[in-house]
């Protein structure tokens, strides 16, 4: 080997190639939690204890994904509740068979009447289960395809 | 000549069958009992009183020619002797009269041979040769006593085939006890030789004994003559008993030869006329048999043994009449001979015919042929080799001609026509106006019957229906026709006040299904009765609801939709708890569409326990389920006016 | 005093194994003009290389300079000079420029002291003053060689190694040029090492050196070359080196060798005129005269001296490293390069209108497909009481809708991204393969790859910068593209330098400047198939090639900004890969950037000549 080539430049190559790595994973790890799921820190709803017995969440957050279905009231003073499509397995895409799709209902409160809510959108909704069962977010983003 | 040959031979070979088979047959009346007054065939005894004058026109004719040639016949036959007539294909005898084509016995026989396989197998095929063989070494030209010793060698081997039915060891016996026979006269002969010698020596001696005497006598007078007169004349005396006596013995010895001599000559001719007599019954025996290749050996046999020329049939007077009468020739051997050899001819002729005809396919002709070729050559072996796949075609057309026959019988015109039609394709030569005829004629009959029966129906004419019902049922039990028109009967009656007592009966049981399904009676039953009319109506009205709903839910459900197929039946079924068929369609759709039912029940559950969320989630999801559910759409319209009351 | 014994260089591996130096053992002392010539393939240039410590293959044996291992300490950059046959300067600068700009890579400016006016003497010296304002690529072979030379001088090296820089020169310039090498060599006091082929000047030479496959065949005044090899003129030379084998040459040099240049220093002594030519020298290391030794002694002494202030001098202005004592600081370099790379840029007309064409040209071609801006979407009905067959007809209104607009505004941020991609390629395909000679020749000078990378990463990002803004601001406004403009033209920007960077990479890594952008081609060529913005890729193949395709995380990250319109969601419906978050869409590209720069900063540490 030449002289000038096998100098010492070898160890700061690898030397930079792994703190390159190792902040390339850090970063994608901290930056592709903090991107897909805003509400990290809040469990997830689970629709079937939901749909057996709301009374038992009452008062409790959770987070919910799923895809706006249809408008069901418009209400001046509380808000708008709409009809959300989750899927129920978290494994199965979002396009898989109705049946693992439950439906329920979102009070959307006039404070997030900014949001724009169409029919076919997936959004990111933190909730709060009220005492009547409704559950009214508390916030609301959009989800991007999982 | 021929054709008269072979009938008359015919003839008499039915003699021996008609007894042959009748002993045969259990069930057959006795011979001597006469048959019923038109009984004309073997089937009339079998069926019994049952065909009073309702067979076929066929069997009839047959019946009517029959006994015109019973009549025309008995003056030289009388009735006891067996009769074919060819021109009607009638045997009669007894006083009774058959078809041969149309004989249950012959038939069952004819058709047991249709069913053989051909006799052609080795063994059958050797014991042809052996007796062709026999028949050759006696034939006329060829009788020398060694050929004949040597067919007589032969006799014993063909008697080893079954087929044989030992028929040629008793012609070898019968031989045998002919040739002992001659043996006797012969010595009966020698004898009458010695006797005639001893008596002609003894007719010798006696004429010496009287000339000895004489000269004695002569001698003794001359001397006495001198002395006397009187001395000569005792002396004279003297000598003529003493010759007397010495003639005695002699003479009554010749008597007594004389007489052996003519006993034994009675003897040898009594002899001779029993082994002949023997012999030609034996023979006769055998044609009556129809073992006409027997006959022709033993006839052979029969001249070879008694070479006297002598062929005169000593047998009885009715035996030789079949013979002499038929033929207007003194029945001899040679008579007997050349007609066997005659019906071996026929036969091959009428196996030949049968073969023409069966390749044009005239299937009656051809198995007419061979039931006479059989009922007169069934052991010849023409017959016995004929191609059982030939044989088969003739069974089944045969087969089916008796089908038909038994199904006119039992009035099954259906089956009948069909068969008719069956056999009409099959044999060209089928003539089947006789029994279209018959199937006609009873055809119109029972619809005549039926038609009048209809008519009384509907005029209420009970009796007239009932008697014209019945008529029609006598001429064609099987009839189609007959269940509709039975339909139609008995369906009368005073319905409308049953009817009213029905519908407030029904009424009171809230049983409204039962209403709907009589309607048509009901309606008629209240066209009078205003009041109970307008509660038809409202059940009515209920009923098309529950039944209009009811297919509504069987339509969605076709397609596949149950949730929506159980709503419709659901929304009926709240306002008509009570119907049991909408009932059932309920249950079966609930178990069917299971989850969206469940999910509108548990919606309903947790709406009345005031959770509204989860209430709500399960509307939706029953929404979801059926998309077009109205319970969900107005549960959740329910919930949200609760939830909401300010919701636009 | 340079001292080579026993220098073995091998190439190839295992059986292949080739040497094509074997036994090398010279010796050479200041001041001193050697000719090292020898029929092609003999291993000249290789000698030199080795010398440099730049040759490809294994090495054995030692070098030493003025009593130095160099494997253990290596030539500072100015103390070598390398005068390759190939140009090393940029066409489109004038003479003086290359000098001025080697100077300022190689030399700390002297206080007191124009660099200006030294270079201008330099040029004097080399004869090219008054070609001093010409472009280098209208400069003659002669010129070009002069400026070589001149380019080495700026940091008055102790040794000058010159490979063949006579060859393709007209008689007369090769005289010249041969002139200038002895005056350097003797006016410097420095060691002139001279591969050349031409046994024109032989005689102006003070020894000379005949390889012949490998092996010194003779090394000795060129004036007794002709006695040796027994020929009547050194012409006849190479015809005569072919009547034997190598290794009798080499055998029979090391024979005669001592007896040889025994007889030589007899003549020397005879002939006064020669004596200041200092061939005392003229020695293997074997040799132990003492007379030799004594005069060794003092001409080490004396070049040891020169370094010695150097390290001082460059103590004083950079302690870190004193390899690089004598050489300007990193930002220095990085400042001359870059300066550098700008004026030929500005200078190059074409390059510039290109450049132009490609930064207003691409955008227009993106905003063809939405000119008149993008189209509304059409709601559906949320209304719970809407009928099966009217909400399926909608759905399939919406969808029929959803992927038209969705494939529009997908495939124009698409298509944004990846003609900015094309861009990067094309900026930095062809930037470092393309003067890789040059960055050779100046990192044997000093220069440091860090900087090198740097100052083209300043160069290109201002491309870079002007392509993406310009494409992102005409998209917004002219297409009425919504979202977040700022993190929109950031996404934009960090894809076309992401790309950029790894071009440069790829650039640096690549023999030719025609591989590298055809490399360089293939990789944007990929970016679409493998974005799966389009088609879908099969999860483990979108899973394994996804981070490496910039243009992906760009498109991805651009949609994200849409979030808040309802384009995001029919896009949603429409497009076949999920999209990521944007801040790791934005730390996924500037980690492109940072490992693209990373890879060309290693590829400029490599060596390549060829």
């Amino acid at each position: 080997m030449a002289r000038r080539s096998r100098s010492k430049p070898n160890y700061l190559i690898i030397g930079a190639a792994a703190v390159l790595i190792l902040a390339a994973i850090f970063g994608a790890k901290i930056f592709m939690g903090e991107g897909n799921d805003p509400y990290r820190k809040f469990e997830k709803l689970d629709t079937q204890t939901y749909l057996e017995n709301s009374n038992s969440l009452r008062g409790n957050v959770y987070k919910i994904e799923g895809e706006v279905m249809n408008d069901l009231a418009w209400s001046p003073s509380q808000g708008r509740l709409f009809s959300f499509g989750i899927n129920n397995s978290s494994s199965e895409s979002s396009y898989s068979s109705d049946k693992h799709t439950s439906v329920i209902p979102i009070l959307i409160p006039v404070s997030l009447n900014s949001t724009n809510i169409q029919k076919g959108q997936r959004f990111m909704v933190l909730i709060e289960v009220m005492d009547n069962g409704i559950l009214r977010a508390k916030e609301i983003t959009k989800a991007s395809k999982s | 000549m021929k054709r008269l040959l072979f009938f008359s031979a015919a003839c008499s070979v039915l003699f021996a069958i008609s007894t042959s088979l009748f002993a045969q047959t259990a069930d057959a009346p006795p011979p001597k009992v006469p048959a019923p007054a038109s009984g004309n065939n073997g089937n009339s005894s079998s069926n019994g009183g049952n065909n009073s004058g309702n067979n076929g026109g066929n069997s009839n004719g047959n019946d009517n020619g029959a006994r015109n040639n019973n009549n025309g016949q008995s003056s030289f036959l009388g009735r006891d002797t067996p009769f074919f007539d060819p021109g009607s294909e009638i045997v009669t005898w007894d006083g009774k009269n058959w078809n041969i084509n149309n004989n249950r016995i012959f038939a069952a026989r004819f058709e047991k041979y249709l069913s053989a396989p051909a006799e052609s197998s080795k063994d059958d095929l050797e014991y042809d040769a052996v007796l062709e063989k026999i028949r050759h070494l006696l034939a006329p030209a060829e009788a020398t006593p060694k050929n004949i010793d040597e067919a007589f060698k032969l006799l014993t081997k063909a008697s080893e085939y079954q087929r044989d039915a030992n028929l040629c060891d008793t012609i070898g016996n019968q031989v045998y006890s002919a040739w002992s026979a001659q043996r006797s006269m012969d010595r009966l002969t020698a004898a009458n030789e010695a006797l005639e010698e001893d008596r002609k020596r003894l007719e010798w001696n006696s004429k010496m004994t009287v000339q000895g005497s004489v000269l004695d006598a002569d001698a003794g007078s001359a001397p006495g003559a001198k002395s006397g007169g009187a001395a000569q004349a005792v002396y004279a005396k003297n000598a003529e008993l003493k010759r007397t006596m010495e003639m005695q013995p002699l003479t009554q010895r010749l008597a007594e030869i004389n007489a052996v001599l003519k006993a034994n000559q009675l003897k040898r001719e009594v002899s001779a006329l029993q082994a002949k007599m023997e012999f030609q019954a034996f023979i006769i025996q055998l044609f009556l048999q129809r073992r006409f290749q027997h006959v022709v050996i033993a006839t052979r046999f029969y001249r070879s043994v008694f070479t006297d020329g002598e062929t005169q049939l000593h047998v009885g007077a009715e035996a030789k009449n079949l013979f002499s009468k038929t033929t207007g020739m003194p029945p001899t051997i040679s008579t007997v001979d050349s007609m066997a050899n005659e019906i071996m001819h026929d036969v091959q002729e009428g196996i030949n015919a049968f073969n023409f005809l069966l390749e044009k396919n005239e299937l009656e002709s051809a198995s007419k042929r061979l039931a006479e070729t059989f009922l007169i050559g069934e052991y010849l072996p023409p017959v016995r080799t004929l191609d059982r796949d030939k044989k088969r075609k003739v069974l089944a057309f045969e087969q089916k001609t008796n089908q038909l026959i038994s199904a006119i019988e039992v009035k099954d015109y259906t089956l009948a026509e069909n068969l008719v039609k069956g056999l009409q394709q099959s044999a060209t030569d089928f003539d089947n106006s006789k029994p279209m005829a018959a199937i006609e004629t009873a055809r119109n009959l029972a619809s005549l019957h039926l038609a009048k029966a209809k008519n009384a129906a509907v005029s209420g004419d009970k009796e007239t229906l009932e008697t014209e019902l019945k008529e029609a049922t006598e001429i064609w039990p099987r009839n189609p026709d007959l269940k509709e028109v039975a339909g139609l009967i008995f369906s009368q009656g005073d319905v409308q006040q049953r009817a009213i007592v029905d519908f407030e009966q029904l009424l009171s049981q809230r049983n409204y299904r039962q209403i709907y399904d009589d309607k048509a009676r009901f309606i008629a039953a209240t066209a009078t009765n205003p009041e109970k009319a307008k509660q038809l109506q409202k059940v009515l009205e209920d009923m098309t609801q529950i039944e209009s709903s009811m297919i509504r839910a069987q339509e969605i459900e076709k397609h596949g939709d149950y949730a929506g197929a159980w709503e419709s039946a659901e929304m009926a079924f709240k306002k008509f708890p009570d119907d049991n068929k909408l009932n059932q369609i309920r249950a079966d759709l609930t178990t069917k569409a299971a989850s969206f039912v469940n999910s509108l029940k548990r919606a309903e559950e947790l709406e009345a326990k005031e959770q509204y969320g989860s209430s709500l989630a399960w509307f939706l999801k029953a929404k979801q389920e059926y998309p077009n559910s109205e319970f969900a759409d107005d549960g959740i319209n329910r919930i949200v006016k609760k939830l909401f009351p300010d919701a636009k | 005093m340079l001292q080579l014994d026993d220098v073995t260089l091998f190439v190839g591996k295992g059986d292949n194994i080739t040497p094509l130096l074997a036994d090398v053992r010279l010796s050479f002392p200041q001041g001193h003009f050697v000719a090292i010539i020898g029929p092609s393939g003999c291993g000249k240039s290789t000698l030199l290389k080795v010398i440099a410590g730049v040759a490809q293959g294994e090495e054995e044996g030692t070098i030493s300079w003025n009593g130095r291992n160099l494997s253990e300490e290596d030539f500072s950059p100015s103390e070598i000079g390398y005068v390759p046959q190939f140009s090393i300067a940029h066409d489109d600068l004038t003479a003086m420029e290359c000098v001025q700009y080697a100077m300022s890579l190689r030399v700390v400016a002297k206080p007191g002291v124009s660099p200006q006016e030294e270079c201008r003497l330099i040029l004097e010296k080399v004869r090219l003053h008054e070609a001093a304002n010409r472009l280098v690529r209208v400069l003659s072979g002669g010129q070009k060689r002069r400026l070589a030379l001149a380019m080495e001088l700026v940091s008055s090296p102790a040794m000058l190694l010159a490979d063949e820089v006579t060859s393709g020169l007209d008689p007369n310039s090769e005289d010249e040029i041969v002139r200038l090498l002895a005056k350097i060599a003797h006016e410097g006091n420095r060691l002139v090492l001279s591969v050349t082929h031409s046994l024109q000047n032989i005689e102006m030479y003070d020894s000379v050196v005949v390889l012949y496959q490998g092996v010194v065949a003779y090394h000795g005044p060129a004036e007794f070359l002709t006695h040796y090899f027994q020929v009547e003129n050194p012409q006849k030379l190479y015809s005569q080196l072919g009547n034997q084998s190598a290794k009798s040459w080499e055998q029979s040099w090391q024979k005669h060798k001592d007896a040889f240049l025994e007889s030589i220093r007899a003549i020397q002594d005879e002939d006064p005129v020669i004596e200041n030519t200092e061939m005392v020298t003229f020695e293997s290391t074997e040799d132990e005269a003492p007379v030799l030794e004594e005069s060794f002694d003092i001409e080490s002494e004396k070049s040891e001296e020169n370094p010695k202030t150097l390290e001082v001098e460059a103590e004083e202005v950079e302690e870190t490293d004193p390899n690089f004592a004598s050489i300007p600081s990193a930002y220095s370099q990085f400042s001359t390069l870059f300066g550098r790379r700008l004026r030929i840029f500005f200078r190059n007309r074409m390059q510039l209108l290109l450049q132009l064409g490609l930064i207003f040209g691409f955008p227009l071609l993106v905003a063809v497909f939405a000119w008149n801006g993008l189209p509304q979407v059409k709601n559906l009905s949320m209304n719970l009481d809407l009928d099966v067959v009217h909400q399926l007809m909608e759905a399939k209104d919406f969808l029929v809708q959803a992927s038209k607009i969705g494939s529009l505004v997908s495939g124009i941020v698409m298509f944004q991204v990846i003609l900015l991609t094309l861009m990067g390629a094309n900026n930095s395909g062809r930037e470092i393969a393309a003067e890789r000679l040059i960055l050779e020749k100046e990192k044997l000078a000093g220069v440091r790859a860090a900087s090198y990378v740097a100052s083209k990463a300043a160069f290109l990002g201002i491309l870079v910068f002007a392509q993406s803004i310009w494409m992102g601001l005409f998209i917004h406004f002219i297409c009425q593209l919504p979202g977040e403009l700022m993190m929109q033209l950031l996404l934009l920007l960090l894809a076309n330098a992401a790309m950029t960077a790894i071009c440069l990479g790829i650039s640096s890594f690549m023999p030719t400047a025609e591989q590298a952008s055809l490399v360089s081609i293939y990789l944007v060529g990929f970016q679409l198939p493998l974005s799966g913005a389009v088609l879908a890729l099969p999860q483990w193949l979108g899973d394994i090639v996804r981070p490496f395709i910039a243009a992906y995380w760009s498109w991805s990250g651009v949609l994200q900004t849409l979030k808040g319109e309802r384009y995001y969601d029919i896009i949603q419906t429409v497009a076949q890969t999920h999209l990521s978050p944007t801040p790791l869409c934005v730390w996924v590209l500037f980690l492109h950037v940072l490992v693209g720069l990373f890879i060309a900063w290693v590829g400029c540490q490599r060596t390549r000549w060829e």
